[in-house]
């Protein structure tokens, strides 16, 4: 049987799992939502977040967490750059979905070897690590956490609100749902889908950098090819959530996050990813459009 | 009719495509076999540079090759005696992607293509055996400096492999020796972990089963406890090993799993007497700008051959340029990749560049003389037989770890892992 | 094709071992990719997953190598592969486009997991030694044989449906076509043939444990060159392979260090500029009998 301490942990530590995982796969649900087109990349951007984060602090001595204010415009100004030099051309130029999402996969796998091969001639192939402050671990009714994942996963929970609040009270976000939902009818509504679309490609991109800082904290083995795991695990997690639902990112997030936790702690580590998976086919079969699908 | 002309167009565009491929093939041919007079050595070298897989060889054997051959180049080249006269080193390499099937390939052109002269080794167990077969046909020697598995051991006892020579203590006969330290050391509760893959697996299973052999499966009381390569969180396991009492812990990890072990042990506040980490988990160049030397002091190494650095001047001194190029010094166990070529280099300028020759006298056990000492190779017990096989090494509050066992070769006294500062 | 499949036959008599490895590889490639183009390019469901089938045929030769004769070997993993591949289709089939990628791409992954707990636990071992040996033959025979049953079967009844799917999957439910039936058989069959392709390419490796044989790269290669050659006719997929699997080979001995970013690049500017591959402009051309199905 579950003793109450275990189960506490598996409580606790799914909550922080879960989180991370929202936030990881957010940026790809963003994106993919609004423009259809799969970011098979999405993981190197977030390998980017890690190498920013990682040259800020060893470089200008910056806290890890303080370099969300460098990999921000920095990430969003990449996002857009590839928007408007690669992407653009294939939007304006397909004429069904089918198509866009064809050759903007391949787009993504081209763009994935570029971005992977120029940090590895930029940066070489060796690990990078760079000293993350130690906070040390609290105890919850007997049971220890520490304190850098608590922190992690509340800055997460705050990107995913500040997420929420954009998406339901700004103009853009409002937009940007909005083409989600009825592509054709937010044209009708004089909502300017190309430009729509690059913002969520910068903003898609913006999350997968910054939940790169928060991996990087984590996980110090910073290095070219570190982002093909998260890629699969936010692809997985937008299936799950129902594509452009951030209701779902959050729910299937936090899904995710406690089977992984469980599986880990109780069953056996080596079978996450399955239990994952089947979760997935489980989900599929009684909701086929993922949990929240809209 | 539009069945004819689909067939018609497919047809031409096949052919058009046949006739490119076949003249960018006699380019090709042409360009590789048109056959230089013997002015230099070749050596080939493929392995992956680029990839999943491509950290391991950068930190490892690959720029010990390099100084290897930058040092003999420095000196006018390796001595052939066919040729009565020192020949200037070129080193070829191919990148393999860390793609089994590229390794294959291109391991393939260059012995048989390039025809070069020697080959270096890749890392990587799979990736060593997958080439092997290559290295039997056309009759190279593999010295395999970055494999470990008992299946090669088999391997080579059973006959099977006369090319293959491995330079690492492989897990059944390395695992004896640190079974040999956990007594002495009066380890009483043992935590195996580690991570899933060959080198993982076979570690992990090794020491258990050694110990099993010796009467202390009781010792173990978490493990062997195995997790993905891609895993995130090690709490689960860390805590699982706190709530034990785990006062030993040997855990086989990379360089990734490795840093967010001792990052999560350091926050949930658990710090065995003894801790083994895997070879992936002690470069400098990593674990210092990480963690600092004072949080490495206690973590022990394992992986069947180390070295202090600081025992010889020589081997300071590569150490040292070592350092020139990466920045930090190296991890005590990358020298095997050294180690082994510069015998082969003595080999050749023994018996020159008659591979087969070369072959016979590694398997007779012919003793040549390295930076670490002599060295043969003992096809018996399937190592390399040299100052450094079977040592473990321990972080003693600076970058150039200490030989703390076997207790007679000892460069400094063992110390029990103080807390985490 | 006659003609260049008796050239091909006799091919080991007159280039040397290196090319002959090389033209082995081309021919499995294009096996791969035309495979992939039958179902994944007709009816634009993209299958990431391509390394799944293909690991699945590699196995079942380090598995059965030592205790079958090879032809057998060969068959079974044909049988065992068009077996799962029907279960997967059942699975995912009836899913949207978009999930049924994001499926597949993990898939590898998942069969990697499963197999290595599997060994680990049950058998307790680490991969398997297979006999090393010349695979020209069975690699030529099989890729021909695929292109032989995919031009048949593309003018049948199956080949029909699927281009229906592809081009308008709703007229096609209307037209009382049984999509679903023809969904999984055409993966299937296009998974049958990666199967057979890998359990004949097994025993050039010497070694195969899980992750050499579920090795991602299997996964998307096949829909990059069969998108960058062109996914509208049979055609494309084998330019696509050829040029690829040649370029890689040379930029990779020329270029080691930036063989990646030269090869990503080059996607990326022939979408841009030839969004529909390199036979697309062919179709252009005035070709467009070809697209009608007869």
């Amino acid at each position: 049987m579950i003793s109450p301490s275990l189960f506490l942990d598996i409580l606790i530590g799914g909550l922080i799992l879960g989180a991370i995982y929202s936030v990881i796969a957010s940026g790809l649900n963003l994106q993919y939502g609004v423009t259809r087109m799969l970011n098979v990349a999405h993981g190197d951007f977030l390998m980017l977040g890690a190498y920013i984060t990682y040259f800020s602090v060893t470089l200008l001595h910056l806290n890890p967490f303080a370099s969300i204010i460098i990999v921000g415009p920095l990430m969003i100004s990449v996002g857009l750059l590839i928007y408007a030099l690669i992407f653009r051309r294939v939007v304006t130029l397909s004429r069904t979905a089918g198509e866009l999402e064809f050759r903007s996969l391949l787009l993504f796998f081209g763009l994935s070897f570029v971005i992977q091969n120029l940090a590895m001639i930029l940066w070489t192939a060796n690990y990078r690590g760079y000293e993350a402050p130690s906070l040390g671990s609290v105890t919850i009714a007997g049971v220890p956490f520490e304190v850098s994942r608590i922190l992690i996963a509340l800055l997460s929970i705050l990107i995913n609100v500040f997420l929420y609040l954009f998406l339901r009270f700004t103009k853009i976000g409002l937009a940007m749902r909005a083409t989600v939902d009825q592509p054709e009818g937010a044209q009708l509504v004089a909502i300017n889908i190309y430009t729509i679309f690059a913002i969520s490609f910068g903003l898609g991109i913006l999350l997968a950098g910054w939940s790169g800082i928060l991996v990087s904290v984590l996980y110090s083995a910073i290095n070219p090819f570190m982002g093909v795991p998260y890629t699969l695990i936010a692809l997985v997690l937008v299936v799950l959530a129902g594509v452009g639902s951030f209701k779902g990112n959050i729910v299937g997030g936090f899904i995710l996050g406690y089977l992984a936790y469980f599986t880990m702690r109780v069953i056996h580590s080596a079978l996450t990813l399955v239990v994952i998976y089947a979760a997935l086919v489980v989900i599929l079969l009684v909701r086929p459009r993922g949990l929240f699908a809209r | 009719m539009q069945k004819s002309a689909i067939t018609k167009i497919q047809a031409t565009i096949i052919a058009v495509i046949i006739v490119v491929a076949a003249i960018v093939g006699i380019v090709f041919y042409y360009q590789t076999t048109a056959a230089p007079p013997k002015e230099k050595i070749k050596i080939g070298y493929v392995d992956a540079f680029t990839g999943i897989f491509a950290p391991g060889p950068e930190m490892w054997g690959t720029i010990w090759m390099e100084i290897l051959v930058d040092e003999y180049n420095a000196n006018g080249g390796l001595y052939v005696p066919e040729y009565g006269k020192k020949l200037p080193i070129e080193l070829i390499k191919y990148d393999s992607k860390s793609d089994t099937e590229t390794l294959v390939r291109l391991t393939e052109k260059a012995m048989a293509e390039d025809k070069v002269d020697l080959m270096f080794g890749p890392w990587g167990t799979s990736q060593n055996f997958a080439a092997l077969p290559l290295y039997e046909k056309y009759k190279y020697p593999l010295l395999a400096h970055a494999m470990g598995s008992g299946q090669v051991v088999d391997l080579v006892l059973s006959g099977g492999s006369k090319w293959v020579f491995p330079v690492l203590c492989q897990p059944p006969f390395g695992a004896k020796y640190v079974a040999d330290f956990l007594e002495w050391a009066n380890a009483s509760r043992i935590g195996i972990i580690g991570i899933s893959d060959l080198h993982g697996i076979e570690w992990t299973g090794q020491l258990a089963a050694e110990l099993a052999r010796r009467g202390l499966s009781d010792r173990i009381v978490v493990g062997p406890e195995l997790y993905p390569l891609t895993v995130t969180d090690l709490s689960p396991i860390i805590k699982k090993l706190k709530e034990a009492n785990v006062d030993a812990l040997w855990a086989s990890t990379y360089p990734a799993d490795g840093t967010l072990l001792i990052r999560q042990c350091i926050e949930l506040g658990f710090s065995p007497r003894i801790m083994f980490m895997g070879p992936g988990s002690q470069y400098p160049a990593i674990m210092v700008p990480t963690f600092g030397v004072k949080t490495m002091t206690g973590i022990m190494e394992y992986h069947g051959f180390e070295v202090d650095y600081k025992t010889s001047p020589k081997l300071l001194e590569l150490a040292e340029k070592y350092k020139e190029r990466v920045g930090h010094y190296p991890g005590p166990n990358t020298i095997a990749a050294y180690v082994c070529h510069e015998m082969l280099f003595k080999a050749v300028e023994k018996y020159g560049l008659d591979r087969e020759k070369i072959r016979d006298a590694f398997w007779a056990g012919e003793s040549f003389d390295t930076v670490v000492g002599p060295a043969k190779f003992d096809m018996k017990n399937v190592y390399l037989d040299a100052p450094g096989a079977g040592y473990l090494c321990q972080w003693q509050g600076e970058e150039i770890l200490k030989v703390v066992w076997p207790l007679d070769r000892a460069s400094a006294t063992w110390i029990p892992k103080p807390a985490w500062p | 094709m006659i003609a260049v499949f008796a050239v091909l036959l006799a091919a080991p008599f007159f280039i040397s071992a290196y090319y002959l490895a090389m033209l082995t590889s081309v021919l499995c490639w294009i096996g791969l990719a035309v495979s992939w183009y039958f179902f994944s390019g007709v009816t634009k469901y993209v299958s990431l997953g391509s390394a799944a089938f293909f690991g699945v045929g590699v196995y079942v030769t380090a598995a059965f190598g030592k205790v079958l004769p090879f032809p057998l070997v060969i068959l079974l993993a044909g049988v065992i592969v068009f077996l799962f591949a029907c279960g997967i289709g059942l699975v995912t089939l009836r899913l949207r486009g978009i999930f049924f990628a994001i499926f597949t791409y993990g898939l590898a992954e998942l069969l990697n997991n499963i197999i290595l707990f599997w060994e680990m636990k049950v058998t307790g071992t680490r991969g398997r030694f297979v006999i090393s040996m010349n695979v020209y033959y069975p690699i030529l025979l099989i890729t021909f044989a695929a292109l032989l049953t995919i031009l048949f079967l593309m003018r049948s009844k199956i080949g029909l449906a699927l281009r229906m799917i592809g081009d308008c999957e709703e007229a096609a439910i209307h037209f009382g076509v049984n999509t679903t039936k023809y969904k999984i058989l055409g993966f299937a069959i296009s998974s049958l043939f990666m199967g057979l392709l890998g359990a004949a390419f097994a025993p050039r490796w010497g070694y195969i444990d899980s992750g050499i044989a579920f090795n991602p790269l299997y996964s998307f290669m096949p829909a990059i060159m069969t998108l960058f050659g062109g996914a509208q006719i049979l055609i494309g997929p084998i330019v696509g392979a050829v040029i690829i699997s040649i370029l890689e080979e040379y930029l990779l001995t020329t270029f080691k260090d930036y063989f990646m970013l030269i090869l990503g690049s080059i996607m990326i500017i022939v979408i841009l500029t030839l969004p529909d591959g390199l036979t697309g402009k062919l179709l252009k051309r005035g070709v467009k009998a070809l697209r009608t199905p007869p």
